[in-house]
């Protein structure tokens, strides 16, 4: 995870979204809560659980001619 | 207690029956919604768009289909505000944004289809928080809503000016959002009554997105029975809403006054009653559930110790998927987004996939936990938010400065994490006079005792008929 104003505009621009200087220093100032959500969940032993959201396809067949 | 006092601060439930026998015409219920707005605003700043002449047509049209016997039900003739990231047709949807001056919406929403096929009189859309991304109710664009107990405070958000016009007696009904806790944190600071249902429960088609996997709509009101009175009309499959559930819908109204006879309560042992919550707050939910106990309600002390996770996870999903809603606007827009706001979904950038797919896998780890420990209880009581309610300046972003109400979505989150219903509603007061939240929330999919709680603690007390002591009266 970005955690210098450089990285964080770097990574903004790899995302084809520029950002001021400012902005990146404000981002990375916040950054450290947003690490340390991660961190946690990180810790959680997820084993056996599958990702919430799993895609489902959606029935479909071919129009009457 | 003058006419129009009563019209303001009555509730759906005490309407609707004056209404049907007409009693009480809707014209004149609009008539006096529209005095206490103008009454109240700009003060309060609640409204972004008020549709007095078109609410006064529909009025007139309910008045005369009752009146002719075509009586639709409890919500007919009876005046709705909308948030502003919901869809009415012809008009414009802005998300609170400047981002979206202009946007006007092609069709309704299915929440406002659902309304209007009920009766109800759609009179303006509210004031929010910008794309309902933050806690504290404030909005640069569109104006801080002024909390109606105390105008120097906030009112919460993201569902701020839906709030405040419920409590201010300005209109009964209001529709929020919910993503982190966008309808219960106002609830609790304006003193109202404000459900989560479930996630899947309401549908979200034609309502601007945040996350998308837990959005949720809901309803703010004066009572509880108000907000079964709403999720009879709003509940239900839609399939224009991917996430819409199929799960059958009870009548919300039917069980209400069963009373706590019965109900095993779950208080949490850990997290939201620890000594960083503030002691008013701990002490009025206390209070609470000692009058639930001697009511008829067992209650069961449920130890959690992994509940802390929940407000983590629900942020650890929202930063990326608000980041994907909201990328081809900033890129093309970035300037016209607040600063909090834009930095809000940068973080989202710097997320990678597997810490994105891990918050979704802790997410069902979480919610599993969460079942298994409410198996023997059938609903928690908690509060609602964390701290009491700071004041506008001290919420303000400022250079150099730690902006307050960091906390308020700690506890309303963890229920959008698991996407359980949830409601808060009033529950005593603190010492300086602001309202205090409680909340329910109740087994994924059964509101319906969530709200028979909800019910009975107002049949005990009357915290939520209190009126707002910082705003005049009505004229």
């Amino acid at each position: 995870m970005a955690n210098n104003p450089k990285q964080i505009s770097e990574q903004a621009r790899d995302n084809r979204l520029v950002i001021s200087s400012d902005d990146a220093a404000a981002v990375t100032e916040m950054m450290a809560d947003v690490a340390a959500t991660y961190s946690t969940i990180r810790e959680i032993d997820t084993t056996g659980f599958e990702a919430a959201g799993t895609f489902v396809p959606t029935p479909s067949k071919r129009e009457s001619d | 207690m003058t006419r129009k006092q009563d019209i303001n601060y009555s509730s759906v439930a005490e309407l609707a029956p004056r209404v049907k026998s007409g009693e009480i015409s809707p014209v004149e219920i609009v008539r006096t919604s529209l005095d206490r707005i103008a009454q109240l605003e700009p003060s309060l700043n609640a409204f972004l768009e008020v549709w007095g002449d078109s609410a006064l047509d529909q009025a007139s049209e309910a008045e005369q289909a009752i009146s002719s016997g075509d009586y639709l039900g409890p919500l007919h003739g009876i005046p709705v505000g909308l948030k502003d990231l919901i869809d009415v047709s012809g008009k414009e949807t802005t998300g609170g944004s400047k981002v979206l001056a202009g946007n006007v919406a092609t069709g309704d929403a299915t929440v406002v289809m659902q309304l209007r096929e009920a009766g109800a009189i759609l009179i303006g859309k509210m004031n929010l928080v910008e794309f309902a991304f933050g806690a504290t109710g404030l909005n640069p664009h569109t104006g801080d809503v002024k909390n109606p107990w105390d105008t120097t405070k906030i009112t919460a958000g993201s569902s701020s000016g839906s709030a405040a016009a419920v409590a201010a007696g300005m209109i009964p009904v209001t529709l929020g959002s919910d993503t982190g806790g966008s309808v219960r944190m106002p609830a609790a600071l304006c003193g109202i009554a404000g459900l989560k249902p479930t996630y899947g429960r309401v549908s979200r088609n034609g309502v601007l997105g945040l996350s998308w996997s837990m959005d949720h709509v809901g309803p703010m009101t004066r009572t509880t029975e108000d907000c079964a009175l709403l999720m009879n009309v709003l509940a239900g499959h839609d399939p224009l809403d991917p996430a819409s559930s199929k799960e059958p819908v009870p009548d919300f109204i039917s069980g209400i006054n069963s009373g706590l006879n019965g109900l095993k309560i779950g208080v949490p042992q850990d997290y939201f009653f620890t000594d960083s919550v503030d002691p008013e707050i701990v002490s009025s939910v206390h209070a609470a559930i000692e009058l639930m106990a001697n009511n008829g309600a067992e209650i069961v002390d449920l130890p959690m110790p992994w509940v802390d996770k929940g407000r983590r996870i629900n942020m650890g999903v929202m930063y990326p998927e608000a980041t994907s809603v909201h990328e081809k606007m900033l890129a093309e827009h970035a300037a016209k987004y607040s600063l909090s706001v834009r930095h809000r979904i940068q973080f989202g950038f710097n997320v990678s996939a597997i810490d994105y797919v891990r918050a979704q896998r802790a997410r069902q780890w979480f919610s599993h936990q969460m079942a298994e420990s409410m198996k023997k209880v059938d609903v928690l009581i908690t509060p609602s938010v964390p701290i009491q309610t700071p004041t506008i300046a001290d919420c303000t972003p400022a250079p150099g400065k730690t902006a307050a109400g960091g906390e308020l979505a700690n506890f309303t989150g963890v229920f959008d994490t698991t996407g359980q219903p949830s409601h808060s509603i009033p529950c005593g007061f603190t010492t300086s006079g602001m309202p205090i939240g409680m909340m329910i929330t109740g087994h994924p999919f059964d509101e319906s005792t969530v709200l028979r709680v909800g019910n009975a603690f107002e049949k005990l007390t009357n915290w939520h008929q209190r009126p707002p002591t910082d705003i005049p009266a009505t004229d």
